[in-house]
């Protein structure tokens, strides 16, 4: 009963509702804590039904990433307390090994076609929470399996995760850019722009259907919109001056940093690329707009005071405040989809590390120091995790962690540079 | 009668080789200098002027003048001395106006020279600001020359940011060689 209280505790977190006093005390995991303690989920290997081809413990390894990547579970494997057969064992067995969550899945794998019934119990009062069978090809197994990583979270803190979700990054190789996506986890790596020169600050529209970026034309940075069902991107905004970091505001329009004036400021422009109105009235450069999820604010990067530091702009008022104090320079924000918080990157003694702020300037917290220094933070949809570039192993590559700075896992392993990734919406289309 | 051929000829050969030593054995060219015709001799005169360019050439560099040099020195200063800046900054330093003196000097005396001017930046910090950084130290370089009376149709800015380090490495002296403004000759 206890654990039962705790998984729903972790939801009511999750849903950001307030809990009386005498529940808190009760929380067995405080997602926003990193020393926080994880739900222990026993996770048997799949058992093969008769006549079935045996997956060879693929679907477990997919499962097992996935679940490991939230930083909420710490997934035990069975066979070093019970030996293999495990999911034979009666389900209240688990709590000897500490599991108070477990997964069983059975599949009858034949040829090309795979049919997989995954379940999720709770071990304290063998409870089912959740139960999905999924009938496919055998190359559906990993999209199988983030469907289903998805329901336990669902059904664990209330709301989907990451699992339907890509990273657009930027890869460097001899001297050019491109901008290049991955699936959530760093798998399946595949470039989308092929412009054959300086391509980069990568950013999705709210539905997952665009991704806008920089790309240089005739030596002219320009803003680019791409569409994945595919194209080769066209470039709507082409002013004097440079085109910069574009943005999607939740009605769709670009917010990107255009220097035709002379001055470097942020302008609201639709996808056709008519600049409208003038956000920012900086003397110097605005740059690096981001909005808050109900579109009534934008975060951005000026120069105003001397050195770049991060602003908020009221989009009603048009009223403008300084939220970073006390560092020499603060980049590249990014807007938490939860609306609570904005990620950047902040010089602390030379080396740049991310952290997070309040958007009314409040409550500043360095995330990354702890681990090697990072860059280019951007949110994950559901604002549980950040993505990262970091150079602390000589060349960038790309990771996450979870938003209160525990590490998880480097997605990259590709040659080159790889670096200003952008977390997409959930649901895009293409992911595996 | 057979005596006197064979000493015609032997005299015949010894003048024959010493002129053939003295002239560089060309068939054309035997005989005495007050028969070359006048295009052998503007030729030779030309070919002595070239040596002689040549010769101006080479002291020219061994000396090592950087403003009293040949048109083609001129211009390879002109391309390959950047102005720096400081950290996070684009506004220019004395240095800096010093060199862009010059290069107005040089684009004053060649209307024909139109350039490019390139802003770079230092690998330390974000990429997009550093964009836009890279345009202002741009700006500002051809926003001296202008005041120079150079005319903005013959000057075009560019930013490459952080994007194209001239000298790799995270040094102090890496990062002071990559905070440039270059110039290129269209």
């Amino acid at each position: 009963m206890n654990r039962l209280i705790a998984i729903m505790c972790l939801a009511l977190m999750a849903l950001g509702l307030w809990l009386p006093a005498e529940a808190q005390a009760r929380v067995y995991i405080d997602i926003t804590k990193p020393s926080s303690r994880k739900l222990p989920l026993a996770m048997p290997e799949f058992k093969p039904m008769a006549s079935s081809q045996s997956l060879g413990g693929e679907g477990n390894r997919i499962l097992r990433g996935d679940l490991e990547l939230t930083g909420l579970f710490d997934v035990l494997d069975p066979k070093t307390y019970l030996g293999s057969g495990a999911w034979a064992i009666n389900p209240r067995e688990w709590r000897r090994i500490g599991a108070e969550l477990l997964v069983t899945a059975e599949y009858t794998q034949i040829g090309n076609t795979l049919g997989i019934e995954c379940k999720l119990h709770d071990v304290t009062d063998g409870k089912l929470l959740v139960g999905r069978r999924y009938d496919g090809l055998k190359a559906d197994l990993p999209a199988m399996m983030h469907r289903f990583a998805d329901e336990i979270m669902e059904a664990i803190t209330g709301q989907k995760s990451v699992f339907s979700t890509q990273i657009a990054f930027v890869r460097a190789e001899g001297g050019k850019k491109e901008v290049w996506l991955m699936d959530f986890d760093g798998s399946h790596a595949r470039q989308l722009t092929s412009r054959g020169d300086l391509t980069l600050f990568p950013s999705w529209s709210p539905d997952g259907k665009l991704v806008a970026y920089t790309t240089y034309v005739n030596r002219r940075p320009t803003v680019a919109l791409h569409a994945l069902a595919g194209g080769s991107g066209q470039v709507i905004l082409n002013k004097p001056g440079v085109n910069l970091t574009p943005a999607f505001r939740n009605d769709g329009r670009v917010a990107a940093a255009l220097s035709f004036s002379g001055k470097t400021n942020i302008y609201l422009c639709d996808q056709a690329g008519n600049v409208g109105q003038n956000l920012t009235d900086g003397w110097g450069i605005d740059v690096n707009p981001t909005f808050s999820p109900d579109g009534r604010q934008m975060a951005f990067v000026s120069d105003r005071s001397g050195n770049p530091q991060i602003y908020v702009r009221d989009m009603a008022s048009g009223q403008m405040r300084r939220i970073t104090y006390g560092h020499k320079y603060c980049a590249a924000p990014d807007w938490s989809p939860k609306g609570d918080r904005i990620a950047f990157m902040v010089d602390i003694g030379g080396v740049f590390q991310v952290a997070t702020i309040r958007p009314d300037g409040g409550d500043q917290q360095i995330l990354t120091s702890g681990h090697g220094g990072g860059e280019d933070p951007s949110w994950s949809p559901d604002g549980r995790l950040i993505a990262y570039s970091s150079r602390s192993t000589g060349r960038y590559q790309i990771y996450v962690m979870t938003a209160s700075g525990q590490p998880l896992k480097r997605l990259t392993e590709l040659s080159g540079e790889n670096s200003d990734p952008a977390w997409s919406p959930r649901g895009v289309i293409g992911t595996r | 009668m057979k005596k006197r051929m064979v000493w015609t000829l032997v005299l015949a050969l010894i003048l024959g080789l010493a002129v053939g030593a003295s002239t560089g054995c060309s068939k054309k060219e035997v005989g005495a200098p007050g028969e070359l015709s006048a295009e052998e001799q503007a030729r030779l005169k030309a070919e002595e002027e070239r040596r002689l360019r040549e010769q101006r050439l080479r002291e020219g560099q061994g000396a090592g003048s950087g403003l009293t040099g040949t048109e083609a020195q001129m211009r390879e200063i002109f391309t390959n001395q950047d102005i720096h800046y400081d950290y996070d900054r684009y506004d220019l330093r004395s240095d800096a106006k010093q060199i862009l003196n010059d290069k107005a000097g040089y684009m004053q005396s060649h209307p024909e020279v139109n350039v490019i001017v390139e802003g770079h930046c230092d690998e330390r910090g974000s990429a997009s600001y550093n964009m836009a950084l890279g345009e202002k130290r741009a700006k500002a370089a051809a926003a001296y020359l202008q005041a120079m009376g150079i005319s903005s149709a013959r000057l075009e800015t560019v930013t490459y940011g952080k994007e194209k380090p001239l000298v790799r490495g995270n040094t102090e002296e890496a990062f002071a060689a990559n905070r440039r403004a270059h110039f290129v000759i269209k």
